[in-house]
């Protein structure tokens, strides 16, 4: 992975490097910038206005689009259509969308604290602790995120209604009870299954920053008579802040987007929600309300840049702080736990019971057996597993996605790793915009992102020729997980002290040599996690897909989803499991991967 | 649009039409060309003029569902082995911004679009659509035969009743009426699926408001028994499987009827106080790539072999002339209550959406 992305990124550098010979250090300094800023060199420049014109074909545009569909009464292009402010105000005029917002707020802020708490608790217990089968442990923080949305809400609806639900059955049998004792269908029903679906793409963001803390600085904590918890309090929480905070971003609006398990779980209590509002102006009667739905919208846009402008200015300000990857080797002191070594070990297990092996039992259930709930000999049956793989479109499917996955995965990373070099290692004026600008797709629910992407590329001679072909996917898959891959690798930048490179550059290494030698093998367990959340996002993304697939490019998810809208719950449930097998492949070569550079790298440091 | 969508079509005089059709037929005094089981001569013109022309392919783009598809496309090999169906599939409002989209950027792919009334409304008014016929036409039901425009193919006909968990009501107590529903007994025990978001429960919400008799006391009573609300049908009927509820006051046949056939405790009701059914549309595109395959589909589609094939998937068959599914519910003598949304409803969605929130509090 590292490798391709070193190959898609550096090519046109290093012609360019030799083009423009020079010493080790280029020339002028440029005036004001801290000692160890140097003038960019010509390479510099050259990433420089790559990056800043693909972040405005790729994202700038569509966000662009996004924001003229929302003052205007139908998308650009059309012949009848105007100018107007409607949208905004039918929807913020309304006291019943504040009403929805107050609700969103309150089951996203439960899930967010939730999904924080359990993604940290993992990546420390994984990766700084001696905690026992740690294998067994990453399956339980990682494997939940297999499910996609739709099957965790109902299969939480079928675990946990207040009428039948198994688990109610179960408890009201235990207890004694006549009430069931657990009622899905509420705010923190709904807080739940957000948390047990959302906090393994926290733990995936969170983990390559917690390993890279150097246990010496735990060390020395410890060596002045700081116990484990102060340490970790006092000492690898503050130097992990920016990456924590980062992570706390992105999971906010994660928590505050969903539409699927809102809808599925919170209609029968009426618990509505602001998606909700959006679907409804897009969905309840053709032709779709784009400038309502885009308005609506336009509120997570502003959510999200209220908190990724103080969080950027923080980082620039404070960017020598949280260096955690110097020169010298880097030692990795596991923190004994002790007596609490089983007890948290069994902790990990009853939490994988509930959110991962609850769930899967009940749509493995439903996918073999005829009649729900009844063991009878002659109940089960595996035609639905056959159906699946016997069906060509669903073949191609399954082929597909694992194509593009790969594909779009490791061109997301190299860009990623790209942006995330001009965003923290040059000072060329708009790299923070660049930076923020990368962060906006995530702000806009899947919904939206899917008609803004497809009104831009149809818009564009030289995107719509990609039109009907996979290529159009790929690139839609690079702008939808670019946040969360460029999240990943900033952190790591951010972590990486520049003294490094300079000494790279000091002992005559060209940009290309610096990138293949230097900065990519330091990153390498970024890149690897980061790839990971990528792939695993593209198998399951739906908003885009749907609209710009073809039958030649048709992905497993999309049939998911047609099958789920046909009642062909069996189905579902097999194609789920299929979905399961190719990201838990994926999971297992990252483990195999990561098992062997981890023994490489901490056996003799970086 | 409107002669689509006339109600109370005397159900009498239209058996006796058909009957009397049925006569002429065996006497062979009605000229009814290319009809016969087997032979489609304009078919056959129309696959010789798309292999002409290299058409190899027809993209269509629909909300058809997979077993649906699966049904129609093995039917259509057999008989057109050189021209392939390339399925697009995605809800009607997602459809209907595809192919606007690809229209505007002048990249139309869509041979084949299907719509409903409301979806329909757009496509004709940017002029997305031609004027086609089909020689099967003067065998469709009522009232989709004298309501028929020159563009929408009603390729596929659902029926909306009620559905009931087989382990938890027995056949005699089953509801029979929409009425029945009302009924004390079912407090607690009955689920709808929210007719904000459109399709069948949207039909069945705005048919039951504007009929005499029922309207806004029928939905208070029904609010009565407290149903449990699902975003949608299919959610529903989910829910009536694995016994959340016991009753689906809106169900679908073609997704009820396979769910029993594969030993699923659900049964199916026509309620025998009117029958609400609803068409999907199937239209040939003006910039169709493919025109004379576009036309060879919609053609197959509506004729005896494409019906029947559909009817396997519990389509209820357009064309009189293709059998019923022998298992399907038989609606011979119930009063036609509705056959899709009229304009009229459609111009006063916002009305509706109003009486919805209020009639089951669900602002």
């Amino acid at each position: 992975m590292a490798r391709s992305a070193a190959s898609l990124g550096t090519p046109p550098l290093r012609s360019s490097d030799t083009r423009a010979p020079r010493g080790a250090h280029p020339p002028t300094t440029e005036a004001g910038a801290g000692r160890r800023r140097t003038a960019a060199s010509p390479a510099q420049r050259w990433l420089f206005a790559i990056v800043a014109a693909g972040t405005a074909g790729l994202v700038l545009y569509p966000i662009l689009m996004f924001v003229i569909g929302s003052v205007r009464t139908a998308p650009w292009g059309e012949p009848d259509a105007a100018w107007t402010l409607a949208g905004y105000l039918d929807a913020y005029g309304d006291a019943h969308t504040w009403k929805l917002v107050l609700n969103t707020f309150l089951i996203g802020g439960m899930a967010l604290a939730g999904i924080m708490l359990v993604g940290l608790f993992f990546a420390w217990l994984i990766t700084r602790t001696d905690a026992p089968c740690k294998p067994v442990l990453e399956v339980v923080a990682i494997a939940p995120y297999f499910l996609p949305a739709v099957v965790s809400g109902v299969s939480w609806a079928i675990l946990a209604n207040p009428r039948n639900g198994l688990l109610n059955n179960w408890l009201s049998a235990l207890l004694g009870t006549q009430v069931a004792p657990i009622n899905i269908y509420s705010h923190v029903g709904i807080a739940f299954v957000l948390v047990s679906y959302i906090a393994p793409m926290a733990y995936l963001l969170m983990v390559p920053m917690f390993r890279n803390v150097d246990s010496s600085i735990e060390e020395s904590a410890c060596m002045s008579g700081a116990s484990s918890w102060l340490t970790l309090r006092r000492v690898t929480l503050p130097v992990l802040a920016p990456a924590i905070l980062g992570v706390g971003i992105l999971m906010a609006i994660k928590s505050l987007e969903p539409f699927e398990v809102p809808f599925l779980l919170g209609m029968p209590s009426r618990i509505n929600v602001f998606t909700t509002e959006i679907y409804a102006a897009l969905t309840f009667t053709p032709p779709a309300d784009y400038a309502r739905a885009t308005a609506l919208a336009m509120l997570l846009v502003i959510v999200t840049a209220t908190m990724v402008l103080p969080l950027q200015r923080y980082l620039s300000r404070n960017q020598r702080s949280f260096v955690t990857i110097k020169g010298k080797g880097h030692v990795t002191r596991l923190t004994r736990l002790g007596r609490w070594r089983w007890p948290l070990f069994a902790l990990c297990l009853l939490y994988g019971v509930v959110v991962l092996v609850l769930p899967l039992y009940t749509i493995a259930i439903s996918s073999v057996s005829k009649v729900f709930g009844s063991f009878a000999p002659g109940n089960f049956t595996i035609a639905n597993f056959q159906e699946v793989l016997s069906a060509p479109l669903l073949r191609r499917g399954l082929i597909n996605s694992i194509v593009l996955g790969l594909l779009g995965a490791t061109l997301t990373c190299a860009w990623a790793v790209l942006v995330a070099y001009v965003v923290h290692r040059t000072r060329f004026a708009g790299r923070q915009v660049i930076d923020f600008v990368s962060y906006l797709p995530i702000s806009i629910p899947g919904l939206v992102i899917g008609l803004a992407l497809l009104w831009a590329y149809l818009g564009t001679p030289a995107l719509s020729w990609m039109y009907g072909t996979r290529w159009i996917l790929v690139v839609a898959y690079v702008t939808v997980t670019l946040p969360f891959a460029l999240r990943a690798l900033s952190a790591t930048m951010v972590q990486l002290d520049p003294e490094l490179e300079e000494a790279a550059r000091m002992s005559g290494a060209r940009f290309g040599t610096l990138w293949r030698r230097v900065l990519l093998p330091l990153m390498r367990p970024s890149l690897i996690a980061a790839w990971t959340l990528v792939f695993i996002m593209i198998i399951r993304e739906v908003g885009a897909s749907i609209l710009l697939y073809t039958t030649d490019s048709v992905v497993l998810s999309v049939l998911v989803i047609d099958s789920w809208n046909s009642g062909a719950f069996g189905i579902v449930a097999a194609m789920s499991c299929y979905m399961m097998f190719v990201i838990g492949a994926a999971v297992l070569l990252r483990r195999i991967v990561t098992w062997r550079f981890e023994r490489v790298s901490w056996s003799r440091g970086v | 649009m409107n002669r689509i969508f006339s109600r109370d079509v005397p159900r009498r005089t239209l058996l006796q039409a058909l009957a009397a059709a049925g006569c002429m037929l065996l006497l062979g005094a009605a000229p009814v060309p290319s009809a016969a089981q087997g032979a489609d001569a304009f078919g056959d013109e129309l696959y010789a003029k798309a292999k002409a022309a290299g058409e190899k392919r027809v993209s269509y783009y629909t909300s058809m569902v997979p077993a649906q598809f699966q049904a129609l496309s093995a039917a259509w090999k057999q008989r057109y082995p050189e021209i392939e169906i390339q399925l697009v599939r995605a809800d009607l409002g997602q459809t209907l911004e595809r192919v606007m989209a690809e229209n505007r950027a002048r990249r139309n792919i869509a041979d084949v679009i299907s719509s409903n009334e409301a979806s329909f409304a757009v496509l004709h008014k940017a002029q997305m659509l031609t004027q086609f016929d089909v020689p099967s036409r003067q065998n469709w039901a009522e009232p989709f035969k004298s309501g028929f425009n020159g563009f929408q193919f009603p390729s596929r006909i659902l029926q909306i009743g009620i559905a009931y968990n087989t382990s938890k009501v027995k056949a005699g107590d089953a509801p029979r009426t929409w009425k029945d529903l009302t009924d004390k007994r079912w407090k607690g025990r009955i689920g709808i699926a929210d007719p904000r978001v459109g399709g069948g429960a949207q039909l069945w919400f705005m048919s039951l408001w504007d009929r005499p008799g029922y309207g806004a006391d029928f939905f208070r009573a029904l609010q009565q028994n407290e149903p449990l609300v699902k975003p949608g049908i299919v959610q529903l009927q989910q829910a009536v499987e694995l016994g959340e509820v016991d009753i689906n006051v809106v169900a679908y046949d073609y997704v009820a009827l396979p769910a029993r056939d594969a030993g699923k405790p659900v049964d199916f009701v026509m309620p025998s106080d009117g029958r609400i059914i609803m068409a999907t549309f199937d239209s040939v595109s003006r910039h169709a790539p493919n025109p004379n395959a576009a036309r060879l589909l919609i053609n197959f589609m509506m004729s005896q072999e494409g019906q029947e094939a559909l009817a396997a998937t519990y389509v209820s068959p357009v064309n009189q002339k293709a059998q019923l599914n022998p298992k399907g519910v038989k609606a011979d003598g119930i009063p036609l209550f509705a056959s899709g949304v009229s304009d009229e409803q459609v111009a006063k969605l916002k009305t509706y959406i109003d009486a919805i929130n209020q009639s089951f509090q669900l602002r």
